[in-house]
Parts: structure tokens; C-alpha cells; sequence
């Protein structure tokens, strides 16, 4: 861990079966340390599970028994966008500055990929920090969970629009002082969502 | 060249990832899951005690 903290490793390949403890659970605490890619092997097969990872802040997932190839596959895909993602960064804190997005508690540095909320840094997983930059940005407007879940996750993707809703109150629980109650990102029942602004 | 780490419990299941992922130009280290866990328990008492000082 040492290691995956001062940044030798580039993508973290994490199994969540382990006796006595929950994988879901240590993937949420190393998102909390390090931004590289995690990518979970489950050997479960329910989709409420491959949600649950997600959701605690995974990039992607592979299920046991798993084809070596997809497994590949997916570690590059992985990489490969993660690192897109860090040259835009680099690319943009050197040429420009910082797109900042403001609404009422909520600060968000868009190139800088860091949200505070009431003046405190809160982290974000890249799916849900896209998925709110990408809300914050279309305010007033309603997003179907099919809309989100192609718009961030993307037509190749293998998983369903639950996910959406998943990572939406993964972002309530960190934005929203009444989660229950959302003042930010409203469902607005049988469409979608709608960031108020 | 991408370094890859495996934190996995089965290392009959660890090898394959290793391998497959060696075949196709990545490093890898594997780790015992319970071992990350650790590391990271320590880690956290580390930045509370940054955080004080």
C-alpha cells in the first residue's frame, strides 16, 4: 500500500471475496487514498452486487469465472482512459485556469477534478464526479437514468442504468446536507434527474 | 510501462491474472488482500497523526 500510495502502481486489481471481510468496504478505502483505476473481481454474480462496487467507488469489475481476454481488455481500457483524463488535467492547469463551477454550498474545480462542498474538500470517484460536473454543467434540465448511464458510462459498457441511480446517492450522501430530501439533484419520478439550479 | 497490483486472497486465481497480464507487456505485484488492508489501517493512523500535528 505503500507503494500504491506514493504512485508506483497504475491500476489496482482488487478481489472482493475475502473471509471476514468486505471487499466493498476496502475498495472504498483505497479510493479515499489513491485515484489510479480499481478494477474489481467478483465472483458474485448478482447485479446488485457489481452496482454495490461501483457505487464504493470502483471503475470497473470483472466477474469470476472470467475470460482472461476481457480481463486484459479491460485493464487497458482502463488505463488508457485514466490516462487521457490526467493529460487533459496536466494539459489544462498548465494553459489555462481552473473552470470553476459555483452553486450555492457546492464548489467544484472542474480541471482540478476536486469538489468542496461548505469550503471542504469532499472525494469523489471519477464516474460520480463526471456524472455531477456533467448535471451541474445541463442545470434545470431532466436526465433519464439511460441518458446519464450512456452520456458518462458509455455505450460499450457492460452494466445497466441502475447504476446511475447508485452513484447519484453516492453524490447526494456527499453534497446534500438531507440526502433523503436532495435540494441539488431532484429525481423527478418516471424521467430522471434534474440538477437545480 | 503500466504497473498493475493484485490484491487477491486466491493465488491459484492471482497466478492467472498475473500471467495473462504479463503476456500483454504489464508489470505486476501481487499482494495478499488482507496485506492492503493493513498497510492501509496504518496509513490511516499516519495522516491522524499529520492531521494533529
Amino acid at each position: 500500500m505503500e507503494a500504491v500510495k506514493a504512485g508506483e502502481y497504475n491500476l489496482l486489481l482488487l478481489d472482493i471475496m475475502m473471509p471476514g471481510l468486505s471487499g466493498f468496504d476496502v475498495c472504498k478505502q483505497v479510493r479515499d487514498i489513491v485515484d489510479i483505476p480499481i478494477l474489481m473481481v467478483t465472483a458474485k454474480m448478482e447485479s446488485f452486487d457489481k452496482v454495490r462496487g461501483l457505487g464504493f467507488g470502483a471503475d470497473d469489475y470483472v466477474t469470476k469465472p472470467f475470460d482472461p481476454a476481457e480481463l486484459v481488455a479491460r485493464v487497458k481500457s482502463n488505463l488508457a482512459r485514466y490516462e487521457r483524463l490526467k493529460q487533459d488535467n496536466k494539459s489544462n492547469t498548465k494553459n489555462e485556469k481552473d473552470e470553476e463551477l459555483i452553486i450555492g454550498d457546492l464548489r467544484i474545480l472542474i480541471k482540478g477534478w476536486k469538489v468542496y462542498v461548505k469550503g471542504k474538500e469532499c472525494k469523489f470517484a471519477n464516474r460520480e464526479f463526471e456524472l455531477l460536473v456533467f448535471l451541474a454543467n445541463n442545470p434545470n434540465i431532466v436526465f433519464s437514468k439511460e441518458t446519464l448511464f450512456e452520456r458518462i458510462w458509455g455505450y460499450d459498457y457492460v452494466g445497466d442504468s441502475t447504476t446511475v441511480a447508485v452513484h447519484i446517492n453516492r453524490i447526494r450522501e456527499k453534497i446534500e446536507d438531507d440526502p433523503g430530501n436532495p435540494h441539488y439533484i431532484e429525481t423527478v419520478w418516471g424521467a430522471g434527474y434534474r440538477f437545480n439550479m | 510501462m503500466s504497473k498493475i497490483l493484485i490484491a487477491e486472497d486466491d493465488m491459484t486465481i492471482a497466478e492467472i491474472e498475473k500471467d495473462y497480464l504479463e503476456v500483454n507487456g504489464f508489470e505486476v505485484d501481487v499482494v495478499l488482500t488482507e496485506q492492503l488492508l493493513w498497510k492501509l489501517s496504518r496509513r490511516a493512523n499516519t495522516t491522524c497523526f499529520c492531521w494533529i500535528s
